[in-house]
């Protein structure tokens, strides 16, 4: 056990943060420090989660200024006494550490995230990705994508640009474009393409840094950019699931 | 104002390579756009001898001569630093990025900064003529 | 391919390139033998430079232009990144960039052409540099 100071960001006064000292195990998390605040001192204090087990992305918030996932953060990684715990960047603050993502997913949505099936293929018949495969391998990874918003709160860009797509929409469009049984190729190149689309990324790497599922975030945008170069292979699924 | 500055400084995190690489590309990038148009404005002048050379002459004067190496400085900074960022635009070192920006473009550019700018020290300042 | 990969792209190519042409640049300015002299570099060794050989005018107007799409381009990405510059702002900020970096480049090919002192088949010219 060990006594931490936790600054929590309050939405009630401009700028006030409130100073709570807690008593936690190494074991526990922020998530957890933030329960018993709310329980034992605290009952006003807002927060948002529902997994607890990283999968949800509910809980994404900028602990000592990273956006990180509460309940994914251990005290102990911290290596600091004081926990400072802020509501995520570039989103409006709803109360305390509760943010609305509306920005994000205007932005997620642009890039058309759903299947959008090919009329002419047989729904029926399964699409066989072989791992070794260019999509095998960009889906290894990048699927895990739980859109908690921590790139996009990460993202310098988006700090000036709010029409700006943002990591996450990108790396969701390109996982689209390369799926064999998806064909709504060129709406989504159109918005990749757009000047608030891949262009505005500068390779900050803040989203890389942020991501709590570690998605190689620049990577997608990277690879969009260069395929941008050639957007007709797009049109041919074939070359993204057929074996090296 | 100053909260806004200081959470601004507080939003990004500095302490990784990416972000700080490109501040220093923005901020590199701007003062060599402003040299080159001065720097036209001064070969404008080749249309006028002896105002070339007047101009010339001022420009070898050690305080400009510091000022040389400062240029030397930001355009290594610039060129290093856009050679990673085209090794990442090819997708060479992603995993790597932050070993990429401190060895080579830190690192390696201060090593070409030194081996540059030495020569410009001793002979533009210290052996300096009037 | 769209104009905007082909910025995207440009702005690669152009950047070695000047990588090129700037260490070219920094040789010939700082350290060959006609400029390491007392008087260092005067307006008689570029004359004489560019008697010598013209192909300096076209690498130096060349160099120039290629740095100026590099910078304004870098410039326009700079203010495209910020949204209060909406989309028909950009356009304006387009031509008034190149409008700009044209102006710049006149400013700059001037120095060469039509410059009397400069000009190999003027004899005049030459003389300017002989009194020195």
């Amino acid at each position: 056990m060990a006594t931490y100071q936790i600054r929590v960001a309050r939405s009630g006064s401009d700028g006030a943060t409130d100073s709570f000292t807690v008593e936690l195990d190494h074991r526990m998390t922020v998530l957890d420090a933030l329960f018993l605040i709310q329980r034992e001192q605290d009952p006003t204090l807002s927060f948002r989660c529902s997994c607890r087990v990283g999968m949800c992305g509910t809980c994404a918030m900028r602990i000592n200024w990273q956006p990180r996932l509460a309940c994914q953060t251990r005290v102990l990684t911290l290596k600091a006494d004081t926990i400072v715990v802020e509501p995520l960047a570039h989103l409006p603050v709803m109360k305390d550490l509760v943010v609305a993502m509306d920005p994000f997913f205007e932005q997620w949505k642009r890039v058309k995230p759903a299947l959008h099936p090919d009329p002419k293929r047989d729904p029926k018949k399964l699409a066989v990705v072989p791992p070794t495969s260019e999509f095998g391998k960009q889906a290894q990874g990048k699927r895990d994508c739980i859109t908690c918003g921590a790139c996009y709160a990460a993202c310098g860009i988006v700090g000036s640009n709010e029409e700006y797509l943002g990591p996450a929409a990108i790396n969701k469009a390109m996982l689209r474009l390369m799926d064999p049984r998806d064909n709504a190729v060129d709406e989504r190149l159109e918005e990749l393409n757009d000047e608030n689309g891949v262009w505005r990324c500068h390779t900050q790497f803040n989203c890389v840094a942020a991501c709590p599922k570690g998605i190689n975030l620049t990577d997608s945008i990277m690879k969009m950019k260069r395929s941008l170069l050639f957007p007709k292979k797009f049109h041919d699924k074939r070359n993204f699931v057929d074996n090296p | 104002m100053t909260s806004a500055i200081s959470l601004t400084i507080r939003k990004y995190s500095w302490k990784y390579a990416g972000n700080l690489a490109f501040w220093i590309q923005r901020l590199t990038g701007l003062g060599l756009v402003f040299y080159l148009i001065l720097h036209v404005h001064t070969i404008h002048d080749l249309r006028d001898p002896a105002k070339f050379d007047a101009a010339l002459a001022t420009f070898s004067k050690p305080f400009f001569k510091l000022g040389e190496i400062f240029l030397l400085a930001t355009v290594i900074l610039h060129a290093m630093n856009g050679i990673r960022l085209t090794m990442v635009d090819m997708g060479v070192g992603l995993t790597k990025q932050r070993q990429v920006f401190w060895y080579f473009t830190i690192g390696l550019g201060a090593a070409l900064l030194i081996a540059g700018a030495l020569p410009m020290f001793i002979y533009g300042i210290l052996r300096h003529q009037p | 391919m769209s104009a905007r990969v082909i910025n995207w792209y440009l702005q690669r190519v152009t950047g070695a390139a000047l990588l090129f042409l700037l260490v070219l640049h920094f040789w010939v300015e700082h350290f060959t033998a006609e400029v390491r002299t007392p008087h260092g570099l005067t307006f008689a060794v570029i004359q004489q430079r560019f008697f010598h050989n013209p192909w300096f005018v076209a690498v130096d107007i060349s160099f120039l232009i290629i740095a100026l799409y590099h910078g304004l381009n870098g410039v326009r990405n700079i203010i495209c990144d910020f949204s209060i510059v909406t989309k028909p702002m950009r356009n304006v900020v387009t031509v008034a960039l190149i409008l700009f970096g044209l102006g710049v480049a006149y400013w700059g090919i001037m120095a060469f052409v039509g410059n009397e002192h400069l000009n190999p088949l003027n004899p005049k010219g030459a003389t300017v540099a002989a009194a020195r």
